[in-house]
């Protein structure tokens, strides 16, 4: 895996952040003791560097490459692989299939079929296929025997779950190592361990991707969680073309193509970043149904629609401008 | 989006909409994972040191709600809610979201500051 490190810096309140490139996304950890970030640095890099060594779809060495490719076969895994794809199963169970693992194909013919940073930005028109409909229920995980199989034609991609789970694993061990708060962001899924800072993480949420020392291009408001995780899933993130159409890498797995919604953006707040992305994730596949469901599930939100119009539920403080851009 | 894509995913709306309720996303069951239990333990330290602010909860917003089919807000959404799919042929869950898990999330409630960002989300 590449690892860039962009830089370090020194932030108010004591705190100390360390900017990476890694698993094609903007990597960020910041913590509480700023004599502790060189550590917290190594134990995300190592976190990174596992999982995608297991749960990349673009390395050719990697577990789950290695599992798309057995031809239906029986394979031997890794207890991470094995973890991570119970997770996405799970997050398929506990989403009704919104979330869905096994996408992996319909990505790969919708032309996403490279790390992102590599995709020509146009290409070949997109075949349409007859959709064969969801199959994560048919993927066979034996955890105790360390194997999977997957149905012939099926591939995993861990792309909606893995990141945000792996910026839970990787803040619980910071904090559990070093003993000081921490804040780990994977490409803006975000996850919290520790005493947070007095006023809690400050984080801005916006449509579009930029690091945090750059004003935003668009709408945004600052929030601030102390615990847990926030994630954002947006279709204006990861978008490409093929055949003169937008593409985008939230797909409905009711059609296998990217998700129409009403919906450019929605984050969300969980116990976990997991939960957080996958709850933020099905908000944009489910669309209309997505605020009523929230509110069933209590989770905090922020909605943002095509038309920036911001909808938040559940205690997401009414919007408040980020100032100080 | 040519016309045959344009008929599967109407299609798909369809389905979706003959759904009585839509699943809940049951926090208990991502976190419940058995390699997630520190998911759970988070969860209830998070709890433990949650803010004032971070347990407030507030009145849905009303803005943009207009375009917002049926999410017309519930009468303080009852703190015990089960939701059954219905049989249109996509994976259908039943949930119930319980108080505990409601309290968890609730206590993650973001709050308003004044402090300089540290960090962004926007998807990805």
């Amino acid at each position: 895996m590449s690892v860039a490190v962009a830089g370090y810096g020194l932030l108010d309140h004591g705190l100390a952040a360390c900017d990476l490139t890694a698993m094609g996304v903007s990597v960020r950890v910041v913590v509480t003791d700023a004599a502790a970030l060189a550590t917290a640095r190594q134990i995300l890099v190592e976190e990174l560097d596992r999982v995608d060594r297991a749960c990349s779809r673009f390395r050719p060495d990697s577990e789950l490459t290695a599992l798309n490719q057995a031809g239906g076969r029986r394979v031997r895994i890794s207890a991470l692989l094995a973890e991570a794809i119970a997770v996405g199963l799970d997050a398929a169970r506990a989403s009704g299939g919104d979330v869905d693992p096994t996408l992996g194909m319909s990505l790969v013919r919708l032309g996403y079929d490279r790390d992102f940073a590599q995709l020509p930005p146009d290409g070949v028109a997109v075949a349409v296929s007859t959709w064969r409909g969801s199959r994560w229920t048919q993927v066979q995980l034996d955890r105790q025997a360390g194997t999977a199989r997957l149905p012939v034609g099926v591939q995993v991609d861990l792309g909606a779950t893995a990141k945000a789970w792996c910026a839970d694993r990787a803040a619980a061990q910071i904090h559990d190592r070093l003993g000081c708060g921490v804040l780990v962001s994977l490409g803006g899924d975000i996850s919290v361990a520790g005493q947070p800072p007095q006023d809690g993480w400050a984080i801005r949420v916006q449509d579009c991707p930029g690091p945090v020392r750059q004003p935003a291009r668009a709408r945004s408001a600052v929030v601030s969680i102390r615990g847990g995780g926030l994630a954002t899933s947006s279709t204006a993130a990861r978008r490409w073309r093929r055949g003169g159409q937008s593409m985008h890498h939230l797909l409905d797995p009711a059609t296998g193509l990217p998700a129409v919604s009403v919906w450019r953006t929605a984050s969300v707040t969980a116990p976990t970043c997991l939960a957080a992305n996958v709850a933020s994730t099905s908000a944009i596949v489910r669309s209309q149904q997505a605020v009523a469901q929230l509110r069933v599930e209590g989770l905090p939100a922020r909605m943002v629609s095509h038309a920036g119009e911001v909808s938040v539920v559940n205690g997401w403080p009414q919007e408040a401008t980020d100032d100080r851009r | 989006m040519n016309s045959r894509e344009g008929r599967i995913v109407a299609r798909a709306q369809g389905r979706r909409r003959l759904r009585a309720a839509t699943v809940a996303l049951a926090v208990t069951g991502v976190a419940g994972s058995a390699g997630l239990a520190f998911a759970a333990e988070q969860a209830a330290s998070v709890s433990a040191a949650s803010s004032p602010a971070a347990t407030t909860s507030t009145t849905p917003t009303t803005r943009a709600t207009g375009a917002i089919a049926g999410a017309t807000p519930s009468a303080g959404a009852a703190a015990t809610a089960s939701a059954s799919t219905g049989t249109t042929g996509r994976q259908s869950a039943k949930t119930t979201t319980s108080a505990s898990t409601r309290s968890a999330a609730n206590a993650v409630a973001p709050g308003t500051t004044t402090s300089a960002p540290v960090a962004t989300t926007s998807g990805s």
